[in-house]
């Protein structure tokens, strides 16, 4: 979107609705958790997606590693039609796309030791075989993530949050991907570490010529990370634009309401706060019209019956709100 | 710095520690010394590990079993509350001192209803009112912590409410009797960005009425919300100043080290400082300087005595060798 | 509220639909002829025919079971095999004695249950907490044969003070003096009942209340100022209750027949015994009875049992909000 080099994925349309209805006589009640999403992301470059919670960040990275079966549209990466996915298929785009996880706590088995951890998705993958390989291997990956190679025989609850997501990325660069999606990665961790984790993640896209989708509710965190932001409100992509540009001219209302929120450490910057009235609505009935119309602080008439579409508005700056410049 | 302020509560040389199963004390805070004052909010800023949420219990005795007072004393006007009762320190609670906690979707009570559980801070402290006049109260506390139709809300459960709200709901139980410190332990970490914002606004609305203590890692809050700062490392206050001396002019390696460390919104994209290592366990607490295995300008001096805080400029104390004998 | 009523009873009839049919082909499927007992095998084939057409054991099973159904809704729930009488009046003459220990059983496991339970959470690792730990490991250790015949052997035989059996001496009386009789006699089935049953609850109570301290409202309660008392009483004392309910109309429910052994051992005239009576003689029609009322007995008390939890639980009886 950068425009510098060409897009490794396509996502089009990709839809996602629960039924959360209870019991086997219930009429279906949808929880529309991702609406039409259409992007596209650059090789080697990263696109950050930042949203509050019930935005349907997560739900729409899961979807791209196949961990969520979408309700209808399509993605493609490298050319590769993701959906539908079949066993051969999943076998290869599992060898080129892979995910950190958010809780450093919860995505490591405690009973693995972390070599095992580690070598898991190589065997799985068919990626290498024989005890040697893969434990050379291991230890290359130890090695890449700042690890010393006797953590390989630890369990997890030896370490440190800061140095289970190190394993977790380990886990993740095993089969050599190409692609990471990074879910809130550093939420969990404490500034320093956090500091750690983000030099980590930038030094391996460097050198192993990665591309990442990046997702997080710290808007800070993804304007350090990212080339190329989207904000998502109530399951929508309401704002795409190139980092800087997005911090320096939001469009959206609510990306300036988001970014005038944000806490800054710095006692010189006085910015006046967009307080937004009320809480997010209900994904299971959104707004009609345009869904952030209910709590929008210049939303008009027609607002809440006209439901706007993704249009251009500048150089790679694409915003979900006909009243944007005005 | 506001001295003219009234000083509302004084840690002073404040330690505690815990019980290791062999019945040593592990020490857990070393010699806090501080003051809250009136009108004003004190930040008190440390990652995981540096006692910050400990501190703030201690100020309202509700430490766990195995957490033993090492010395020290905490004033609340002119009373030292390590000395009193029980049953005086149960009068202090919510009446003079109250807390506001993190996660608001398990701090309320999931079987009783909002009103009611408002309304019980009242019923403790001022017996005096008849039941109509707590109803009433507690439901223009509610609209006064910005709840939208409160006279419906009072008789709704906690699981019917957002996170955001449940907040307000902690706020409004914590500000009923009007206590002259509130303190806040990480009341925005749970919370949505957007909805931090309009916490924060409530919550700077409030500090006029008393003195806010707010425990928190984000640096970012502290210098919205706050006056004064404290620096906590593994236990120990490192830096302690008004929060526009801090940001200027961190002193501590410590300090400088962490908001470094912060990813900023403006300015080019450049690799973030982080500080090598980590916070050690309470167990493992270095001689000295606790930071000294972490800090690169560490000296002999470092890994063998505890640097005292010292003021070096006026109202900007730090705790650290590097600025010993005056030195700046 | 009443959708979901509706809806409960809807799914607990199909529960018991199910339950009859397994029981009533589990019944057919057994090897042993009823028939054979109860019909002299030196009568005549003839005689032995009439006989099985006129129980309904001539037809195929499938139809038997379309038969009984009929009957059933039309309240008619057969004949005993051994005794001729209409299974139903068997039935209600049984279930009250059943009820009744079942009352007593109830009654005194969470009247002792429970307050144990919430003390021993209070004074966790204390020497009491320790030694209720022991007695409830025992009590539900225990065989309930064995410890019957030792309260009968102790009780009855040795000091004489209590009965050996039966729930009255007969002949049954009125008034004063026979309900002293029987509350006599229900002395010790209830107390071997209420070994297993209140050691049950105490575990429960216990575990739940430890839970239940741990939970940040009760420090936020504590922050209000309140004393132990008060915070254990109006906060942590509904919460932790509510898997104590749960598994207490749980239990209701199976002891209806669960106390098979207990009955029979004390010639306690209840639905156990009589399953175990009915067993023994091959008494499929009493048996399928007993076992409709056992699943009607146990669904109904789960529906009890949701209906005083959701009374409990503000997030049950008012839907669930955000998690």
């Amino acid at each position: 979107m950068s425009g510098k080099s060409e897009a490794i994925l396509q996502v089009r349309g990709l839809t996602k609705h629960f039924n959360i209805a209870h019991g086997v006589f219930a009429k279906p009640q949808m929880l529309r958790a991702v609406d039409d999403a259409s992007f596209s992301v650059n090789r080697g470059e990263t696109l950050g997606i930042v949203g509050e919670s019930g935005s349907g960040k997560s739900t729409l990275g899961r979807m791209l590693l196949n961990l969520i079966e979408p309700t209808s549209g399509s993605a493609s990466f490298d050319g590769i039609e993701l959906f539908p996915m079949n066993p051969s298929k999943e076998a290869m785009l599992r060898r080129k796309m892979q995910m950190v996880f958010q809780d450093p706590y919860a995505s490591l088995n405690p009973r693995l030791k972390i070599g095992e951890a580690i070598a898991e998705p190589i065997r799985a993958n068919g990626v290498l075989s024989g005890k040697k390989r893969i434990g050379e291997r291991v230890a290359e990956l130890l090695d890449l993530v700042g690890l010393p190679p006797e953590a390989a025989h630890s369990y997890p609850h030896e370490f440190s949050g800061g140095q289970r997501q190190r394993v977790g990325i380990a886990r993740a660069l095993g089969v050599s991907p190409e692609f990471i999606v990074c879910d809130e990665v550093v939420s969990a961790l404490d500034v320093s570490i956090q500091a750690q984790i983000l030099n980590l993640f930038a030094e391996l896209k460097e050198r192993l010529g990665l591309t990442y989708i990046f997702i997080s509710h710290d808007f800070s965190v993804i304007k350090h990370v990212s080339d190329d932001i989207m904000v998502m409100y109530l399951g929508e992509i309401v704002e795409i634009a190139p980092a800087e540009k997005l911090f320096e001219d939001p469009a959206h209302p609510y990306t300036r309401a988001l970014i005038s929120a944000i806490p800054e450490p710095d006692v010189d910057v006085v910015t006046e706060k967009i307080l937004l009235e009320g809480d997010m609505p209900s994904a299971v009935s959104p707004p009609s019209g345009c869904r952030f119309s209910s709590r929008c602080y210049m939303a008009r008439g027609e607002c809440a019956s006209i439901h706007p579409a993704l249009e251009a508005c500048g150089e790679g700056h694409f915003v979900r709100c006909p009243y944007s410049r005005q | 710095m506001g001295h003219e302020s009234k000083a509302i509560l004084t840690f002073t040389d404040y330690s505690a520690g815990y019980l290791d199963d062999e019945g040593k004390t592990v020490n857990l805070l070393d010699r806090l010394s501080f003051t809250v004052r009136s009108g004003q909010a004190l930040g008190v800023v440390g990652e995981s590990g540096c006692g910050k949420s400990l501190t703030g219990l201690s100020a309202v005795r509700l430490l766990s079993r195995q957490i033993v007072v090492q010395g020290g004393a905490i004033l609340l006007g002119d009373r030292n509350i390590l000395e009193v009762t029980e049953k005086q320190m149960q009068e202090i609670r919510g009446r003079d001192i109250a807390m506001v906690f993190q996660e608001p979707m398990t701090s309320l009570n999931p079987v009783l209803n909002v009103g009611f559980q408002v309304e019980e801070v009242l019923a403790r402290h001022r017996p005096e009112l008849s039941e109509a006049q707590r109803k009433e109260h507690t439901i223009s506390l509610l609209r006064e912590v910005g709840i939208p139709a409160p006279e419906k809300r009072v008789r709704d459960y906690p699981h019917q409410f957002s996170g955001g709200m449940r907040q307000r709901v902690m706020i409004a139980m914590a500000i009923a009797c009007r206590p002259s410190l509130l303190i806040a332990d990480e009341p925005t970490t749970a919370l949505d960005v957007t909805i931090q914002a309009q916490v924060l606004e409530l919550m700077k609305k409030l500090k006029s009425k008393g003195a806010l203590m707010l425990i928190t890692h984000n640096l970012g809050i502290i210098a919205d919300v706050c006056e004064e700062i404290i620096v906590m490392y593994a236990g120990r206050i490192v830096e302690k100043a008004d929060v526009r001396s801090v940001f200027k002019n961190p002193l501590h390696p410590y300090t400088k080290g962490l908001i470094a460390a912060i990813p900023s919104l403006r300015g080019k994209k450049k690799s973030l400082y982080s500080i090598p290592g980590m916070v050690p366990a309470a167990r493992n607490f270095p001689e000295g300087c606790r930071f000294n295995p972490r800090c690169e300008q560490r000296m002999e001096i470092c890994t063998t005595t505890v640097p005292p805080l010292v003021e070096i400029q006026p109202g900007h104390s730090v705790a650290c060798h590097l600025f010993q004998g005056g030195a700046l | 509220m009443g959708k979901y009523l509706v809806r409960r009873l809807l799914k607990s009839l199909l529960t018991v639909f199910i339950s009859i049919t397994l029981t009533f082909l589990i019944i057919r499927l057994m090897p042993a002829d009823p028939v054979s007992l109860m019909v002299d095998p030196k009568l005549s084939p003839e005689v032995q025919a009439e006989m099985r057409r006129g129980f309904g054991l001539d037809k195929p099973v499938p139809v038997q079971f379309v038969i009984y159904i009929g009957n059933l809704l039309k309240g008619d729930l057969g004949l005993s095999f051994k005794t001729r009488e209409p299974v139903t009046t068997v039935l209600m003459q049984r279930l009250p004695w059943t009820l009744l220990l079942m009352f007593t059983t109830l009654v005194s496991s969470l009247a002792v249950g429970i307050p144990v339970g919430i003390a021993a959470a209070k004074r966790r690792n204390s020497h009491f907490d320790r030694i209720v730990n022991v007695i409830v490991t025992l009590s539900i250790s225990i065989f309930i044969p064995f410890i019957s015949f030792a309260f009968l052997y102790v009780f009855g035989y040795l000091l004489g003070i209590l009965p050996t059996g039966g729930a009255y001496t007969p002949p049954p009386g009125h008034g004063f003096a026979y309900f002293l009789d029987v509350a006599r006699h229900a002395v010790l089935p209830t107390l071997t009942l209420f070994l297993g049953n209140c050691a049950t609850i105490i575990l429960y109570s216990r575990n739940s209340m430890l839970d239940v301290l741990k939970e940040d409202y009760i420090r936020t309660a504590a922050a209000k100022g309140w004393d132990d008392r008060y915070v254990t009483r109006v906060h942590a004392l509904k919460n932790a209750l509510i898997p104590t309910v749960t598994i207490t109309g749980l239990m209701m429910g199976s002891m209806i027949g669960g106390a098979i052994m207990t009955e029979t051992i004390y010639a306690w005239p209840g639905v156990g015994r009589l399953i175990y009576d009915s067993v023994n003689a091959m008494d499929y029609p009493v048996l399928q009875g007993a076992f409709l009322l056992l699943s009607v007995t146990v669904v109904v008390m789960n529906i009890l049992t949701d209906l005083v939890v959701s009374k409990l639980d503000p997030r049950i009886r008012l839907g669930g909000g955000k998690a």
